[in-house]
């Protein structure tokens, strides 16, 4: 092969280079990014649109349960009143077959919170009976539509008596959940 | 005399770099061109179809969180609705289980036992009593235990005198 012919060849080859080359960076990569990060933003779409989809199915399957629960609504609200109430709990006590003595109910302070709050009402008094009549106070209690949980009890013989009364001391809990 | 007129009918030479320049644009070009071309048109198709695509999705997007957005309170009384079902659940728990304990203990107590104090408080039980028949100590703790649970009776202390056993017993539920 002479010079002539060397130099035409590889003058072909390095246009051939330069060309390709010049196309490739300016032409050819711009495009395929474009593509490719057109393809992560509709990827990147899809998944957001599927969670939410998602999200709106859950809404619906709520909105479906609270509805098929609505009625027992008022339940909760008498198990969990959202005022303390205090009245209530009285008459109630007073309407149990026990005999109760003494009795106080400390008042709470509702301290504004961010988030809806659980909040005792602590019940102190003593009943006096025999141990059937306790037992039958402690399920009276518990039995009611709202919540009461004996947190403390203790049970001994009543002064000055024979027979088989006991005096009860005990501290109840009641609730109520008061809204933010 | 005659004139001599001298003609050079041969092409003049052209330079090698022009020569091959010119071989290439004629040869290589075009297809680097039409190769290119084909690309970027195929992009340009694709990317018609990904904008529509994508112009849709955040279309649906929109809706889709505008639904959510409406439906915010409705989330919010159902978070607050269960978050009351989960606190009345452990209420309910604490309140089966002090009863479940306050029952279990003194209904379980054998005859001849006579308990002298009984204190519930945060789940646990203290109870002391007496007997003349030790064997009814043993008793009572066995029928805790089948019902409460191996762990959950401790015989805390046993003395005697004058032939009364005088016992006290801590029962966790």
């Amino acid at each position: 092969m002479n010079i002539k012919q060397r130099i035409k060849n590889y003058s072909t080859a390095s246009l051939l280079l330069l060309f390709t080359s010049f196309f490739l960076i300016f032409a050819i990569k711009p495009s395929v990014e474009l593509i490719v990060s057109l393809f992560h933003e509709k990827d990147e779409l899809s998944r957001i649109d599927k969670t939410l989809e998602i999200k709106i199915q859950n809404i619906i399957q709520a909105q479906n349960t609270y509805m098929t629960l609505a009625e027992n609504i008022d339940v909760l609200d008498k198990a969990l009143p959202q005022k303390m109430r205090i009245t209530d709990i009285k008459q109630l006590l007073a309407s149990s077959s026990a005999t109760i003595d003494s009795l106080s109910i400390e008042q709470q302070t509702i301290i504004p919170s961010t988030a809806d709050s659980l909040t005792p009402i602590v019940i102190s008094l003593t009943t006096q009976g025999e141990y059937s009549q306790i037992k039958k106070f402690v399920g009276f209690l518990i039995q009611r539509p709202r919540i009461f949980t004996v947190e403390q009890i203790q049970l001994g013989k009543a002064e000055g008596t024979e027979s088989a009364q006991l005096k009860t001391p005990m501290i109840i809990n009641s609730y109520f959940y008061a809204p933010k | 005399m005659a004139i001599a007129y001298k003609f050079n009918l041969l092409e003049r030479k052209k330079s090698a770099f022009v020569s091959v320049a010119v071989d290439f644009l004629n040869q290589y070009i075009r297809y680097i061109l039409v190769i290119t071309e084909l690309i970027v048109l195929g992009v340009f198709f694709v990317k018609i179809l990904l904008d529509q695509r994508i112009v849709d999705l955040k279309e649906g997007i929109d809706q889709k969180n505008q639904i959510i957005i409406a439906a915010s309170p409705l989330i919010q009384n159902n978070n607050r609705m269960a978050k009351k079902i989960t606190e009345i659940d452990t209420l309910l728990s604490a309140q089966k289980s002090t009863y479940t304990l306050f029952t279990t203990v003194l209904d379980n107590v054998p005859s001849s036992v006579r308990l002298s104090s009984f204190a519930l408080e945060k789940g646990v039980v203290d109870v002391s009593g007496a007997t003349y028949n030790a064997i009814d100590i043993k008793k009572y703790e066995k029928r805790l235990k089948k019902v409460l649970g191996e762990r959950s009776v401790v015989i805390k202390r046993i003395t005697i005198d004058a032939g009364k056993y005088t016992f006290e017993v801590q029962i966790q539920s």
